[in-house]
């Protein structure tokens, strides 16, 4: 296994809500991406770090992502989206960002 | 992000740039077809996952011949009886271990061997591409049933219970010792082979299956997590009598999901999806082997639609790339995936 994949630690969160911002641009094959906000409740790091524990005032904090968007899959409400490193340590610093920020 | 990447992210629940593609299994035949010639080593192999877009590659522990009984059929280390059919499929044909007496005579091979470990060996240092490299393993069920034949090690369970508990035994202690020398020399995961049911239901009652499989396959996953590398289960068939049972073993992945099980990848994903990576379900039976390139991309589109949001899911056949399935429809799968399973990006 890389050190990479061994260290990192990545926030997840159940997404509650998602908002189009109307945002859109087009991939070098075509497919249309739109700008989204996802409502997340976090939920802890993954499983990539089992010994991990989420603060307890960051679990069920919520918290807006910034993602694109393009097939209908990737709307479905209820399932876990996992934040970039960059943006785990983020919300642990407490911390915004353009793409992580509550 | 690297192949191995891609499905260690998938096995650890996270979401991947695009949705990560392995198979157990791609058979010679269908390697030969698209080297153009016959493999010769691993490194062939490797070749074919490689360059075909996979993201992984698997090698099973197999049965080391010790004497051969005639032109197709040799008896192995596991005291099984195979023969291999003009398909160039190597099928089992029974056991030998037919009393208590044999078995006691019965010394178990060596999960050290240098010959089993070769292309694992091979493979892990000459990986150029970053595939995740899979360490095929059994469990608690095919080596003991196959031993005794599995009429009789079913009745076993019933009739002489302490008798299948030393063939668990022995089986589970090679796999547990097999399991580490892999992870030693580095493979990224551990993919247990073992089938626990039929297209209509477990082998053995879910009460046996807590009793007799269920806790060795536990030890087998705890052993491979104390290693820090995540463990599959393959098995086909209808699981939902012992799904519960298999998941709370620990184990990080469920592979393949047969679908012609009347096993929904959507259902399993609702139950199961956040607590496990899904690995299936592209229809093997027809879809792969007799139907048309829309109908396997279409295939590929129902499998991700159903379970790739949130990540923790990789695509593959519902089984294994089998004699039958057609190359157009191998990279069918393969492409349509590359194209309709990026994941949202973050800018």
């Amino acid at each position: 296994m890389s050190k990479t994949a061994e260290k990192l630690r990545l926030l997840q969160g159940r997404v509650s809500s998602i908002e189009k911002t109307g945002e859109k641009k087009e991939d070098e094959e075509g497919n249309l991406w739109e700008k989204c906000v996802f409502t997340l409740e976090l939920t802890g790091f993954s499983k990539r770090t089992p010994d991990q524990l989420i603060p307890p005032d960051l679990k069920g904090k919520v918290v807006k992502l910034v993602r694109w968007c393009c097939f209908d899959w990737h709307y479905r409400l209820g399932v876990t989206k996992t934040l970039e490193s960059d943006e785990t340590e983020a919300v642990i610093i407490r911390k915004p960002t353009a793409t992580v920020y509550w | 992000m690297t192949p191995k990447e891609r499905i260690l992210s998938a096995l650890y629940g996270e979401e991947p740039d695009t949705v990560p593609l392995f198979e157990i299994e791609i058979n010679e035949p269908i390697v030969r077809k698209i080297l153009g010639r016959s493999p010769k080593d691993a490194a062939d192999f490797y070749q074919v996952y490689s360059t075909s877009g996979l993201d992984g590659i698997n090698f099973w522990d197999t049965w080391i011949p010790v004497k051969d009984l005639d032109e197709r059929s040799f008896l192995d280390d596991w005291g099984r009886i195979w023969t291999i059919e003009p398909n160039e499929v190597t099928y089992y044909v029974r056991g030998t271990i037919n009393t208590v007496e044999d078995f006691e005579a019965f010394s178990p091979p060596d999960p050290l061997n240098y010959d089993r470990l070769d292309r694992l060996r091979k493979v892990i240092k000459n990986n150029e591409k970053e595939l995740a490299v899979v360490g095929g393993i059994h469990d608690a069920y095919e080596i003991p049933s196959q031993m005794r034949g599995v009429s009789r090690f079913l009745t076993d369970l019933y009739l002489n219970p302490s008798f299948a508990r030393r063939i668990i035994e022995a089986s589970v202690k090679y796999n547990i010792e097999l399991a580490k020398a892999m992870i030693d020399l580095g493979v990224d995961a551990i993919i247990s082979g073992d089938d626990y049911a039929y297209r209509h239901g477990p082998f053995m009652s879910p009460v046996k299956f807590r009793e007799f499989l269920a806790p060795y396959l536990k030890r087998i996953v705890e052993a491979v997590h104390q290693k820090g590398v995540p463990f599959i289960k393959h098995t086909d068939g209808y699981l939902w009598p012992i799904l519960n049972d298999i998941v709370n073993t620990g184990i990080d992945a469920l592979h393949p999901i047969e679908p012609q099980a009347a096993t929904s990848l959507r259902e399993v994903e609702d139950r199961y999806g956040e607590t496990i990576c899904l690995i299936g379900n592209v229809d093997v039976t027809y879809v792969l082997p007799l139907g048309t390139v829309e109908e396997t991309v279409r295939e590929t589109r129902r499998c991700i639609q159903e379970a790739a949001s949130g990540g923790g899911y990789i695509l593959s056949s519902s089984n294994s790339i089998h004699n039958a399935v057609r190359i157009e429809n191998l990279k069918a799968m393969i492409e349509a995936t590359k194209k309709y399973g990026n994941y949202t990006r973050v800018g």
